[in-house]
């Protein structure tokens, strides 16, 4: 495959043009006319730019970057599809971007309309009878999650504080349940990948508040016996969480709700596509049963009358997430997503999620030094995870390596190292928003690097070479003596 | 149209995979035990223009107050957006990323995180900015969370007097770890029972104490250094939250000596979009305790292995995805487009710029409180100073005024109590838009 270059601009910092670091008389006039001396701010450092100068500066940067309007994202759990420009449009108007949050639900009919519908198709898609859309991300979903859990059991007087988390979770699960003061017990999962009703059973007690599950998992391999761990977890009185980061591969098809799961996260910027550009914002609604609705955060939005409300008043909640009502112009996006595609679209669209990530599985786990993870013949979800750990026995080269030079070819890289239980782990998700072709190169590129392993191994281990920059030195960044985290850093003025 | 591939790629991919229909690749690939079979009724929007059009016919039915007729904040208020802005954001290099794990491919954002990192470490006063939290209200507990990480006290001190939104989000995040919270009485409303409580309940031992500066009715607490000085011989550490309009001209949290500083970043340069997205500010002194409990991720400038400037992810032992339950913090997914969005919006502005309009909302604010204090039917809460928001006491009914302002298009001032308005300037207000705005409360006040 040809290796394609990034641009190279070594665009200097914004605190390299020119430095604004000269007191204003005339300010400082007005404000010791207002202001106590001793909170009169006398000055501060600040880069100065002409507008044009401020438009070269970032698009040059923006050239450095890549995104998924470059092409293909493949970063495993994180969904990176394509994100329609209708929706940017869509949430750009100005009777949506120019609300202020406090004004009154009566003058905002049609915005609460509008979030009511998607808590609806939401409830619906995922099998759950409520929704909130305050939390910001799916981490903040999850806290949220637990958090409902907690309570729960606090109200019903039972003194429950154990989670249970397969030892294939999302780091976030784990970081959630001990952010919401609980317990952490780790399962491991079985050869397949998955967990085993006889692992969970051996955990539950009556001190279990419940288990988070990501279904599919981040392996990529559907949890076949939710249905009994279900009932195992449900017998002792423990409450079934599904973390929603992997919706991709089953929406439209299978319902969290049908498995037994009580609550349910959803990260709209991965399922719903809503963009996310160098990691927020997100969006992460909570979706739960109905015998939990009282533990929501507040408010809901209730239809009453035929009048679209804000019900502050559920007898249990948890409080609040959020300093408002969530990130409301990425809700509407992901509900232009969901009315763009319909329901047979929404169908159609985790169908080919399914069919490009296992078209993709085949493929590449035909090449030498690319093991697959379960290492069996079982058909993957949206996506799946191979070990490169071959590689780094018999010639020394890494998971990162390979990934460094996998970008030499203008191509985003698997996630790397995750999940922790995989040795030299890449994992893969295609999503089905690329083409046959893009797949077909993607798989090229693998054989080439993989020859290249063998025959010219320090062009991988000294890879990537057509990227902005060469390879970055990741600890040498981290080290207290020697990382710089602003431009302030270690200048001695604070 | 749809967002999939062309039929053909779909067609061909399942004949690789031995089938002929995509319906049952996946009944054979999913688990048949659990296929609901259930059905959605969603209204066909598939055209493009029908899908705007029915999205701009809601977008209308909602009320738009003009931005200079608002007179609330908490947060989120209207801010002019620079068309420079709107476009750069939108270029689909920053739109469409994720989290930069790949550094050496995505220097674009990791430059533009490390500049918003640094500009708001010149405005903060302290070296450590991450990169984003998802508003001010989980900057909050998230701050506080972090001093009982490290103090282990069981115990923060807030403020009484707080925006109730603000409060419950705190509330609801101590509430994992059980961390108790005890609310103090406003400086700048009792002094001397305020260190009275403060000191007693420092005595007993607090992880920290969060103090709004402004606070909640828009105060600066004169002495703050004498607060500063208290918490730190106890041993506690000192968060502060502010204002951003007020860091380019009042005492920024590093001169006073915050070891955390929190705040809200929508007022600079993001759409008010009914309260999201919005952007966490979160900062620290240069203290490697500090610094290593801190949540959120953290860019940092370094240099390749041959030799050029780079930029990359930090200190990423922190977090969530590699340290799992003994991270600082389960946050994955931030704000990093608001707060790159944030950063060309100062870019843009400079100094200059963020002078004009930090200077101008203090001369308004102080002509809009003396002319409505002429009316005589109010009465300020405090002498502290402020800067672009106060508090006046009222002899009218405040559901009236405020019903009947909003008649006349405004959004007049946030009902703190029955008696208490708080107003709160933004950049739209004008010295016109002030006259016009004393101009209908008279007729309401008098038509009253």
């Amino acid at each position: 495959m040809p290796e394609r270059h990034q641009a190279r601009w070594f665009e200097k910092s914004l605190f390299e043009y020119r430095l604004d670091d000269e007191e204003d008389g005339d300010v400082l006039e007005i404000l010791y006319e207002y202001l106590p001396e001793e909170l009169v701010r006398k000055n501060f450092r600040f880069p100065i730019l002409s507008e044009f100068e401020v438009m070269r500066h970032f698009t040059r940067l923006s050239q450095q970057n890549y995104g998924v309007d470059l092409g293909i994202y493949p970063l495993g759990s994180c969904t990176m599809k394509y994100n329609p420009r209708i929706n940017e449009e869509i949430a750009s108007l100005q009777g949506f971007t120019d609300l202020h949050p406090l004004q009154r639900s009566d003058e905002v009919q049609g915005l609460l309309e509008l979030l009511y519908l998607l808590s609806k198709y939401l409830s619906e898609l995922t099998g759950m009878d409520y929704f909130t859309l305050q939390p910001a991300a799916g981490a903040q979903g999850e806290l949220t999650g637990v958090l409902i859990m907690k309570k729960y059991f606090e109200v019903k007087g039972e003194d429950r504080d154990e989670v249970i988390v397969p030892d294939t979770a999302h780091g976030t699960n784990p970081a959630s349940v001990k952010m919401a003061g609980l317990k952490v017990v780790e399962v491991p999962s079985n050869r397949d990948g998955i967990i085993e009703p006889k692992m969970v059973r051996e955990v539950v007690s009556d001190k279990t508040a419940g288990i988070m599950l990501t279904n599919p998992n981040t392996l990529g391999v559907f949890e076949d016996y939710i249905g009994e761990i279900a009932d195992i977890v449900h017998d002792v009185g423990g409450l079934l969480y599904y973390d929603g980061a992997n919706l991709n591969a089953i929406l439209g098809w299978i319902r969290p709700g049908d498995m037994g799961f009580d609550i349910t996260h959803v990260n709209l910027h991965k399922t719903f596509s809503t963009p996310h550009g160098g990691g927020g914002p997100g969006s992460g609604p909570v979706g739960v049963k109905a015998f939990l609705k009282d533990f929501l955060p507040v408010p809901i939005i209730e239809k009453v009358d035929g009048r679209y409300i804000f019900n502050w008043d559920l007898k249990y909640s948890i409080g609040k997430v959020h300093s408002f009502y969530g990130n409301v112009l990425v809700q509407i996006r992901a509900l232009a997503f969901i009315l763009r595609n319909g329901f047979e679209g929404l169908k159609k669209m985790s169908g080919v999620a399914l069919l490009n990530s296992n078209y993709l599985f085949k493929r590449l786990r035909e090449l030498d030094c690319v093991k697959p993870y379960p290492n069996n013949s079982k058909p993957r979800m949206h996506e799946f995870v191979v070990s490169v750990k071959e590689a780094r026995d018999k010639y020394g080269v890494s998971a990162r390596d390979i990934a460094k030079r996998i970008i030499d070819h203008g191509v985003y890289a698997p996630t790397t190292y995750f999940p922790i239980i995989v040795d030299e782990a890449l994992m893969i998700e295609p999503t089905e928003t690329v083409s046959k072709d893009e797949l077909d190169e993607y798989v090229k590129i693998f054989e080439d690097i993989m020859r290249e392993v063998v025959n010219e191994r320090d062009k991988v281990i000294n890879s990537p070479h057509n990227t902005s920059v060469g390879r970055i030195d990741d600890a040498y960044a981290s080290r207290p003596r020697t990382m710089k985290p602003s431009y302030r850093w270690g200048k001695g003025d604070g | 149209m749809s967002y999939l591939p062309i039929d053909k790629d779909v067609k061909d991919i399942l004949a690789f995979l031995g089938y002929s229909d995509l319906q049952k690749f996946v009944e054979d690939v999913l688990p048949r035990r659990y296929l609901s079979g259930f059905k959605l009724e969603i209204p066909s929007l598939s055209e493009e223009r029908e899908l705007l059009k029915f999205f701009a016919k809601y977008s209308k039915s909602n009320k738009v107050y003009p931005p200079e007729n608002i007179y609330v904040g908490f947060g989120v208020e209207p801010v002019y957006i620079p068309s420079i802005v709107k476009y750069l954001i939108s270029r689909g290099e920053f739109l469409t990323s994720y989290t930069p794990y790949q550094s050496e491919m995505s220097q674009g954002v990791l430059q533009a995180l490390y500049e918003y990192q640094s500009v708001m470490a010149e405005l903060l006063e302290l070296p450590v900015v991450n990169s984003s939290m998802y508003d001010g209200a989980s900057a909050i507990g998230e701050a506080l969370l972090m001093a009982e990480r490290i103090n282990r006290k069981g115990r923060v001190l807030i403020p009484r007097e707080m925006f109730p939104n603000y409060k419950a989000v705190v509330k609801t995040y101590l509430s994992g770890p059980k961390v108790e919270i005890v609310e103090y009485p406003s400086p700048s409303i009792d002094e001397s029972s305020f260190y009275e409580f403060v000191e007693d309940e420092l005595r007993k031992g607090v992880s920290a104490l969060y103090l709004e500066f402004p606070d909640v009715f828009g105060y600066f607490y004169r002495n703050v250094g004498e607060v500063e000085e208290l918490v730190h011989r106890y041993g506690s550490l000192f968060i502060l939250g502010f204002d951003v309009w007020s860091l380019p001209i009042i005492k920024p949290p590093g001169a006073i000596g915050a070891d955390i500083a929190v705040g809200e970043g929508q007022p600079f340069g993001l759409a008010q979009g009914f309260g999201g997205p919005l952007l966490g500010i979160f900062g620290v002194a240069g203290d490697m305790k500090l610094i290593r409990n801190m949540p959120g991720r953290l860019i940092g400038e370094t240099v390749t292995l041959d030799g050029h400037r780079a930029y990359t992810l930090i200190l990423q032992t922190r977090e969530q995805h590699i340290r799992r339950e003994r991270a600082t913090s389960n946050i994955c997914t931030n704000e990093a487009l608001s707060a790159i969005q944030t950063l060309i919006f100062l870019s843009y502005l400079g100094k200059k710029g963020l002078y004009r309009f930090s200077v101008q909302m203090l001369k308004l604010s102080n002509k809009l409180q003396n002319e409505l204090l002429r009316i005589g039917m109010f009465d300020r809460l405090s002498q502290m100073p402020f800067h672009r928001r106060f508090s006046l006491s009222s002899k009218i009914n405040l559901n009236h005024f405020l019903d009947e302002m909003i008649s006349r298009n405004y959004l007049a001032g946030y009902k703190y109590r029955d008696d208490l308005l708080i107003l709160h300037l933004n950049t739209f207000h004008t010295l016109e838009s002030i006259e016009s705005f004393l101009a209908d409360v008279k007729e309401v006040i008098s038509n009253a």
